[in-house]
C-alpha cells in the first residue's frame, strides 16, 4: 500500500472522510496533504459540495474510503495521534452512547478492513498512551461532552440539516447509516477533545489541525453545508462556529485584557485555548456567586484591581450622592457632584444653623422655662398630639408608645423625665445631689402637675394623676 | 430602590423620639443648671446647643459614626473627663491622601462636608456620604421638634 498515491486519488473523499471520521483527528500527513494540494481552504468547502454527493449517493464508495483511512491512518501517524480520538469515543461512548457504542462496535469490525477492525476495537486503556488514561475518568471533559451543542444535535436529529438526513438514510443500508452515524459520533468528540482538552495534551497535532481547518471553512459551512457534505463535518463546523461565536460574546461582555490577547493570536493551539477559556468564563458569570461583587470593565476602561476598586468606590458614592439628592430639597435640578455637594453642604449648614437659631430662641425664653419647662413639656405635648402647632402632627405614635389616656402620657413622659435626669450618667451634678435633686425634682414634677392640670384643659383628675405619677417617678429613682 | 434602601439605611426614628430627648436634656439643663443661677445667656445657647445635639445623637443610637463623635465630643466638653479617650487620629489612606494629592473639587466639597458632619474627618467619602443622609435626616427632625418648641413656648 502506498499512502501517497491513494491520497492523490482519494483527496477528495479524504477530506470528505475527515469530516466523517473519527480517526481523523490526527492527522499530521492530512495537514501535509492538505497543503500540498493546489486547492486552497477556502475553497475547500465547494470540494466538499462536489464530493459529497457521491458520497452520499454511493455508500460504498464512502464506506471504502472509510476504510481506506482508517487502514493507513494508524500507519501514518501512529497510535500517539489516533489515541486521542479514539480515548474520546471511547469515553464518549461508554458514558453516554451505550448503544451507539454497541453498533459500531459489531458494525464497524465487519465493514472495515481487519487491520481497521484491530485498531478500532481493543480497549483504549491497553494500547493508549498513559496520558490518555485520564480521559474517560475526567468527570468534568465527559460533562463538557454532554454539554456539547454537537451531542445534543447527534442524540435529537443526529444531522444538521434534516434534508441531508433524508438524502443519507434513503440512500444507505443501514449498517452504513450505523456506520456513518458511528463516525458522527466520533468526529463529534473530536473537537471536543481538540479544543477543551488541549491544555491537557496540547501536543496532539490533530485537533489543532482540524480546528483550524473548521475555522477557516467556518464561514460558509453554514448555509450549504448540511446537505452537501458529511454530517460530521458539517455538525463540527457548526459547533466550532458555535464554541467562537460563544467565546467571543463572551469575551465581548467581559473585555478583559488576557482575552485579547488570547484573540490576536490566530495559532490553533492559542485558539483552542481560547474557546476553552471563553467557554468556562461564560459558565463562571453564569453561575451566581454571592460572595462577591462582580465588577465589569467597559470597553476602553482599565481593569487593573486597582482601577476596578476606585471604580467601584466611585459607583458607591455617586449612589449614595444620588440618595443624598433626594435628601437635600433643591438638590433635585442641580448636575455635578461638585454643585450637588455644595447644595448638600449648604442644607447642612443650615440645619445647623438654623439648630443654633432655635437654641438661641430657647435660651431666651429660659427664664421663664426655669419654672414652666415642664408647663412647656406639657403643652408641647399636647400641642403636638393635637398638631396644631407644627405642620407635621405628632403623633399617634406616642399614644402608641405610651398609654393612650392624655393625662397618662403626661405623667409617663413626666416620670420618664425625672427618672432619667436623676439617673442619667451623662449629668455630672447627680452623683452627690441625687436625693435632694430628686426630693426637688418630685417637688417639681408635683407642681408642675399641678399647675399643669390647673391650667390644662384636659385632665379631669389631677390627683389621680398625682398619685399615679409620683410613686412611679419614686419607684424608679430609688435603686 | 428597595435594594438601595438595604445599602443605605438611613432609618430615623420616630420624632417623638427625638422629642423626648431633647425634652429630657433640657429638663438635665435645668436640674443642672438651677433656676437662681443665671448665665449669661451665651452660655446658656451653648449648652441648649449642645442638649439639642446630643439628645439627637442619642435619639439616633449609637450605631452611626457621627452620632458617636458627637456623644463622643459632648462627653469631654461635659465632664471635662475624657470618658472615651480620644484616639489619635489615624493616619489613613484619607489623610494621606489629603497631603499629597491635589484634590479635585468634589474631594474639596467631600473635605468641607467632612468638617461639618461630625465624626466626619476620619471618614472615606462614601461612609460620608451615608452618614451624612442620615444625619440630615435626624438633624431635619431635630429643627422640627425644637420649632415646635419654641413655637409652644412663644404665646407665653
Amino acid at each position: 500500500m502506498d499512502d501517497t498515491s491513494e491520497k492523490e486519488e482519494f483527496s477528495a473523499e479524504k477530506r470528505n472522510t475527515l469530516n466523517f471520521d473519527p480517526v481523523n483527528n490526527q492527522p499530521v500527513d492530512w495537514r501535509v496533504s492538505g497543503s500540498s494540494n493546489p486547492v486552497s481552504d477556502s475553497s475547500y468547502p465547494t470540494e466538499n459540495l462536489i464530493s459529497a454527493c457521491p458520497s452520499s449517493c454511493s455508500p460504498s464508495q464512502m464506506m471504502e474510503s472509510f476504510g481506506q483511512t482508517l487502514w493507513y491512518d494508524p500507519q501514518a501517524v501512529g497510535y500517539g495521534g489516533f489515541s486521542g480520538g479514539n480515548a474520546s469515543s471511547s469515553s464518549f461512548r461508554g458514558n453516554h452512547h451505550i448503544d451507539r457504542s454497541l453498533e459500531m462496535g459489531w458494525n464497524l469490525p465487519t465493514l472495515l478492513p481487519p487491520k481497521g477492525n484491530g485498531l478500532f476495537l481493543p480497549n483504549p486503556s491497553s494500547f493508549l498512551p498513559p496520558s490518555m488514561a485520564q480521559f474517560p475518568a475526567d468527570s468534568g471533559f465527559i460533562e463538557r461532552a454532554a454539554r456539547f451543542s454537537l451531542f445534543g444535535d447527534m442524540v435529537n436529529q443526529p444531522l444538521v440539516n434534516p434534508d441531508s438526513i433524508g438524502l443519507f438514510l434513503q440512500g444507505q443500508c443501514p449498517s452504513n447509516e450505523v456506520n456513518i452515524g458511528g463516525a458522527h459520533n466520533d468526529a463529534m468528540k473530536e473537537p471536543n477533545v481538540g479544543g477543551s482538552e488541549k491544555a491537557k495534551k496540547p501536543n496532539v497535532p490533530g485537533s489543532g489541525n482540524v480546528s483550524e481547518d473548521t475555522q477557516s471553512s467556518g464561514g460558509n459551512g453554514q448555509r450549504g453545508g448540511g446537505e452537501t457534505s458529511s454530517k460530521g463535518f458539517d455538525s463540527k463546523k457548526r459547533k466550532r462556529n458555535g464554541q467562537k461565536s460563544e467565546s467571543q460574546r463572551s469575551q465581548q461582555s467581559e473585555e478583559e485584557p488576557e482575552n485579547n490577547n488570547g484573540d490576536k493570536n490566530q495559532s490553533p493551539n492559542s485558539q483552542g485555548n481560547k474557546t476553552n477559556s471563553g467557554k468556562q468564563q461564560g459558565k463562571q458569570t453564569s453561575d451566581p456567586k454571592d460572595g462577591y461583587i462582580h465588577v465589569r470593565a467597559r470597553r476602553g476602561q482599565a481593569t487593573n484591581s486597582h482601577s476596578l476598586a476606585e471604580r467601584v468606590r466611585r459607583e458607591k458614592i455617586s449612589e449614595r450622592m444620588k440618595f443624598l439628592q433626594d435628601l437635600v430639597p433643591g438638590c433635585n435640578k442641580v448636575t455635578g457632584k461638585a454643585v450637588m455637594l455644595d447644595e448638600i453642604i449648604n442644607y447642612v449648614q443650615s440645619l445647623q444653623r438654623q439648630v443654633e437659631f432655635l437654641s438661641m430662641k430657647l435660651a431666651t425664653v429660659n427664664p421663664q422655662m426655669d419654672f414652666n419647662l415642664e408647663g412647656l413639656l406639657a403643652k408641647d405635648a399636647l400641642q403636638l398630639r393635637a398638631g396644631s402647632s407644627s405642620a407635621i402632627p405628632f403623633p399617634q405614635n406616642l399614644s402608641m408608645v405610651y398609654p393612650p389616656l392624655p393625662h397618662g402620657f403626661m405623667q409617663q413622659t413626666l416620670a420618664n423625665i425625672g427618672r432619667t435626669t436623676t439617673s442619667s450618667p451623662l449629668s455630672p451634678m447627680n452623683g452627690g445631689f441625687k436625693r435632694q435633686e430628686t426630693s426637688g425634682w418630685e417637688g417639681d414634677l408635683q407642681n408642675v402637675i399641678h399647675i399643669n392640670y390647673g391650667a390644662g384643659d384636659v385632665t379631669p383628675d389631677p390627683q389621680a394623676a398625682e398619685t399615679e405619677s409620683v410613686p412611679a417617678a419614686n419607684m424608679k429613682v430609688e435603686p | 430602590m428597595a435594594s438601595q434602601d438595604k445599602s443605605i439605611n438611613t432609618d430615623v426614628p420616630e420624632k417623638d423620639v427625638f422629642a423626648l430627648h431633647f425634652l429630657q436634656s433640657l429638663s438635665n439643663l435645668k436640674t443642672q443648671n438651677p433656676s437662681n443661677s443665671p448665665d449669661k445667656t451665651n452660655d446658656r445657647v451653648k449648652k441648649i446647643k449642645m442638649a439639642a445635639y446630643v439628645s439627637m445623637a442619642r435619639a439616633a443610637g449609637g450605631r452611626r459614626l457621627w452620632s458617636r463623635a458627637l456623644l463622643r465630643r459632648a462627653a469631654s466638653e461635659n465632664n471635662k473627663i475624657v470618658r472615651f479617650p480620644r484616639r489619635k487620629r489615624r493616619v489613613t489612606w484619607l489623610s494621606r491622601r489629603r497631603c499629597n494629592r491635589r484634590a479635585p473639587v468634589e474631594e474639596k466639597a467631600a473635605d468641607r462636608l467632612r468638617d461639618l458632619v461630625p465624626g466626619g474627618g476620619e471618614m472615606e467619602t462614601s461612609k460620608l456620604m451615608k452618614e451624612t443622609a442620615h444625619y440630615i435626616k435626624c438633624l431635619s427632625m431635630q429643627v422640627k421638634v425644637m420649632q415646635c418648641l419654641v413655637d409652644g413656648l412663644s404665646p407665653k
